[in-house]
């Protein structure tokens, strides 16, 4: 240990102080010679004779002795290092064109590598931004067969027994959204903020920037709410009195108790932003009692040291005993318990991991390209070498500045990197491709440097390490005999630069069978049928506050006011409303097909539609007939299914005509239609689902009351129109319609479905571009692997070609060797995708990983670019004069 | 000046620790001690004291440090570290079987 500290004092000595080191050593010397001529004067010698006998007991003049000494200090490594690093340098000087080629590729790699590790590491790596955040966990509900995924919120009362009876967690709370209208003076808007129970800011050991949290006291009293720091700025001016005062939401009061600090960046599941209010439970409301069923996300603390595992495994069990107790109960579902840094990025963990990888593919194949380019270049240099070493320099010299060499193209690469990726991380932030940012910030910090610094290591590595190896393993005589070109050296080099394209073209395989797959993934979401129209279809949400809304009729009269107005709109078509947007599937209810009420009786999304309804949506009716004015409020119950509920319930949709249901304790619905599967995006799954839907005619349901705390009821206006329709259009029209009423957004409904596709479009589109860019790389590689190969057989080909050989087929054997390096790297990689692939396959729709097409698609296509690139500097060399040729070599 | 014609590798390192074993000297002193305790057989090879000297300190056998000398000049002085201590017995038990070895095969019959 202490051996190891005197070394790396002496060689931070040399590195540093190498000045002071000599001028040491000079005293050291000086002080021997100098006592010694004393001596020999002492013993009567003449200055002269005592001199020249000090020199001889030095072992030389102490010039020559110094210079032994900085060698054998290490002062002369370092030197050394200078002078390479400037030897370099002038070289890289020397041939702008190349270097330039060089830094850029390495450059570009190092970049793309640091900007998306730098996102990943906001969203992944970084713990979120809570005290002990990585003990915080969430839990949902999930079905067996998708154990990861969350399926169901959590019955409220399971919350109740966790907090009884869990050992594993310090805290438990309960939380569940809470969208609330909130009008400005202009208009209005919704917020999205949670309802918790009284323990959650002790769950996440946060204090209020100002004020207080929520106590146990506020479930009695005046509404209490504790506003984000964001929410406070939006809605109070970021003033200083804020708590104490009244922020109304969903024309309710509420008093303002607390604010929370700007960094409490609060979420569950993968929303795009933090939550922006707190509000307790509602004492009495249905669902939220100790028995309830109410859905909650259960928000946990756990205690230091226990694993998600044990957790899980405790809150399974508390789970299932206490919900055995119940008829209907939570029981076919298990408990999903992550942290809440993997709930808050479902979606875009495997985004970000498949964009590593592709990206750290990338470098691999930028830094064999340079070290390709880089030997192909040593191979000129070859001659340089032995002379080198004929005149005595050290194989481990010229290995040593070979790879000095290579460092500064590395670092050049990675500083350019650097530079590259604080642009990038801008664009992305701006950009926001993913559709939400992490709640860390993404920054260019100590972690994405060391990353920078390891991608540097691993270049230096990749270029620099054979080359070397090989410039440094030839016999000297053999490269100086052929004048440096066609000595033996050219052989074991031109077999290094083979095994690297190997290695290239096999990641590059790798990376374009993978982009194929997610291209055909993202074409299947695309080209799928949805079921429904999305051409022409905007869609708003209306909010009517219970004043004066309080019943189906009022709701339904408002409702064919607005569509009165919204229809004398120019261009549009068809109105419907609806209590679900497209691609959702609707809250889900009880379907029993039995007097009683079956334990076993399924859970169908249900949407509540107008009689224009599946018209608007172009929804085809398969059997019997959709709503029209017959099922009004007075008119016999009556649902209609889609063809996957009836399929579900009565095994065939010609079987469930004329049936009767019953949905959540209503009385008995006959179904009078089966419409065609429309489908939907589940939030953190990627493909598209076809759930059993049913839908209930509107005047028969806008009445129901689902929630009796909810202030309000919102239903979602369908509008299909030849012409773009506005916001501000609708705006008014509703404003006209009832002025209580707020459209809170509105969206085209081919964006929605855009969004929905967001995740896979963003990784194929990434994977595409570093597909080309790996293309090209393979091509740049292949390229200079031949056009060396032909510059040394230059000759040769000239006396070929005056000897008369076919000029097609002396092409073909240039470029035979590469087209054969080539191939063997796409077997590599092909048999490294079928691999890989299989990792992949969660990311896959439509595409099975093994896929034969995308392997052999990209297979002709790095041939092709292959072939072609090889054969440009093979075509270009017959096109010569053969006598000049001969003449010039 | 006579003097064995190759020294072992290493010997010279050997006995410039062995020196060193006793107490701190500066070069000068090492060339001296190492002529006296051999009785003149042994004087170190020309220009290579130094050289090993500074070797042996970036090796870390040797700690230096400058201390005013007896004459009352800067020298610089060598010691041993516990490295150096450990270096040298391995050394001395090599050399002791070497040479027993040598002379065990010179040994006149």
């Amino acid at each position: 240990m202490s051996r190891l500290l005197v070394r790396l004092q002496s060689l931070v000595r040399t590195l540093f102080w190498s000045g002071r080191v000599d001028r040491e050593i000079d005293e050291e010397l000086r002080f021997h010679v100098e006592e010694e001529i004393e001596a020999g004067r002492r013993a009567g010698l003449s200055y002269e004779e005592a001199r020249s006998a000090a020199h001889a007991s030095l072992g030389g003049a102490p010039a020559r002795v110094r210079d032994a000494c900085r060698d054998a200090a290490g002062v002369s490594f370092v030197d050394d290092f200078r002078q390479d690093v400037a030897y370099g340098a002038r070289i890289l000087r020397r041939n702008p064109g190349f270097t330039a080629v060089v830094l850029a590729t390495l450059g570009l790699a190092t970049g793309a590598v640091v900007t998306v590790f730098s996102i990943t590491d906001a969203w992944l790596l970084r713990p979120l931004r809570f005290p002990a955040a990585d003990r915080l966990v969430v839990a949902f509900g999930s079905t067996t067969e998708r154990p990861t995924e969350p399926a169901v919120w959590m019955p409220y009362r399971e919350y109740v027994a966790w907090k009884g009876e869990a050992r594993t967690f310090t805290v438990v709370s309960a939380a569940f959204y809470h969208a609330a209208l909130w009008r400005t003076s202009t208009e209005a808007a919704s917020v999205v903020g949670l309802r918790v129970t009284p323990e959650f800011f002790e769950t996440f050991g946060v204090r209020p920037l100002l004020g207080r949290p929520l106590t146990t006291a506020d479930s009695t009293g005046p509404p209490a709410v504790v506003l984000s720091y964001g929410f406070w700025q939006r809605s109070l001016g970021g003033s200083t009195d804020a708590v104490g005062r009244t922020v109304t939401l969903s024309d309710e009061p509420y008093t303002v108790v607390g604010i929370m600090p700007r960094a409490f960046d609060m979420r569950l599941l993968d929303r795009p932003e933090g939550a922006a209010f707190w509000t307790l439970f509602k004492p009495g409301a249905p669902g939220y009692d100790p028995d309830g069923l109410g859905p909650v996300a259960i928000v946990g603390r756990l205690h230091n040291g226990v694993s998600i595992a044990a957790a899980r495994a405790e809150a399974e069990s508390i789970t299932q005993r206490t919900e055995s107790r119940y008829p209907l109960n939570f029981t076919q579902f298990v408990v999903n318990l992550s942290s809440l840094q993997a709930d808050n990025t479902r979606t875009i963990r495997s985004t970000l991991m498949t964009v590593l990888a592709a990206v750290v593919c990338l470098l691999l194949i930028a830094a064999m390209n340079v070290g390709t380019l880089l030997l192909g270049r040593g191979l000129g240099r070859s001659g340089e070498a032995a002379v080198r070493v004929a005149l005595g320099a050290g194989r481990a010299r010229l290995l040593r500045q070979s790879l000095t060499e290579t460092l500064l193209v590395a670092v050049g690469g990675g500083v350019l990197g650097l530079g590259l990726a604080v642009i990038a991380m801008r664009l992305f932030l701006s950009w926001n491709p993913l559709g939400t940012l992490p709640a860390n910030s993404v920054q260019l910090n100590g972690s994405a440097l060391a990353v920078a610094m390891l991608a540097v290591f691993v270049t230096t590595m990749i270029c620099g390490v054979v080359p070397a190896v090989r410039t440094s393993a030839g016999h000297p005589a053999d490269a100086l005999r052929g004048g440096g070109e066609r000595g033996r050296t050219v052989v074991p080099t031109q077999r290094a630069q083979s095994a690297m394209l190997v290695a290239q073209i096999a990641v590059s395989a790798v990376l374009l069978v993978c982009t194929s797959l997610l291209a055909k993934t993202f074409a299947h979401l695309r080209s799928e049928p949805l079921g429904f129209n999305p051409a022409g279809l905007s869609v708003a949400t209306v909010v009517l506050p219970n004043t004066p809304f309080d019943s189906g009729a009022a709701r339904i009269t408002f409702y064919r006011q607005l569509a009165d107005r919204v229809r004398a709109l120019p261009g549009v078509r068809a109105v419907a409303a609806g209590t679900s947007r497209p691609l959702v599937g609707g809250a889900p209810l009880t379907v029993n097909t039995t007097a009683e009420d079956a334990v076993s009786a399924p859970r169908f999304s249900a949407q509540d539609v107008t009689t224009e309804f599946f018209e608007t949506l172009q929804i085809p009716v398969v059997l019997g007939r959709a709503f029209d004015r017959r099922d009004d409020a007075r008119g016999a119950p009556v649902v209609v299914l889609n063809a996957r509920a009836a399929k579900d319930l009565f095994g065939d949709p010609a079987a469930a005509l004329g049936q009767r249901v019953r949905l959540d304790g209503e009385s008995w619905r006959q179904v009078v239609g089966v419409v065609g599967n429309v489908r939907t995006s589940f939030f953190n799954t990627l493909e598209w689902q076809t759930n059993p839907i049913v839908y209930r005619p509107a005047d028969q349901a806008f009445s129901r009351v689902g929630d009796p705390a909810a202030t309000s009821f919102s239903f979602d206006l369908h509008i299909r129109a030849d012409r773009s329709v506005t916001d501000a259009d609708v705006r008014a029209a509703t404003l006209a319609a009832g002025p209580r009423a707020a459209v809170i957004e509105f969206r085209r409904v081919p964006d929605l479905v855009a969004e929905a596709t967001r995740q896979p479009t963003f990784r194929m589109t990434l994977l595409l571009w570093f597909g080309a860019v790996s293309l090209l790389l393979a091509a740049i590689g292949v390229y200079g692997v031949v056009s060396q190969a032909v510059s040394l057989r230059l000759r040769e080909i000239a006396i070929r070609l005056a000897l008369g050989a076919e000029p097609l087929a002396l092409v073909a054997a240039l470029a035979r060797h590469a087209i054969v390096v080539a191939s063997a790297g796409l077997a590599i990689g092909a048999a490294a995708a079928l691999m890989l692939g299989q990792t992949l396959q969660s990311l896959l729709y439509g595409v099975r990983a093994r896929d034969a097409a995308s392997l052999a698609g990209a297979g002709v296509l790095l041939l092709a670019v292959t072939i072609v690139a090889a054969s440009l500097p093979a075509i270009r060399a017959i096109r010569r004069d053969p006598v000049g040729l001969l003449h010039e070599t | 000046m006579s003097r064995p014609s190759d020294l072992v590798q290493g010997t010279l390192d050997a006995l410039i620790l062995r020196t060193l074993s006793l107490e701190p000297l500066h070069g000068l002193a090492i060339a001296g001690r190492l002529r006296a305790q051999s009785d003149d057989e042994l004087s170190v090879s020309r220009g290579s004291l130094y050289p090993a000297l500074h070797k042996l300190e970036r090796q870390g056998l040797l700690r230096a440090e400058w201390r005013p000398s007896a004459s009352g000049r800067r020298a610089k002085y060598y010691a041993l570290t516990k490295a150096g201590a450990r270096h040298l017995a391995k050394e001395t038990k090599e050399w002791a079987r070497l040479s027993r070895a040598v002379s065990l095969v010179l040994k006149p019959t």
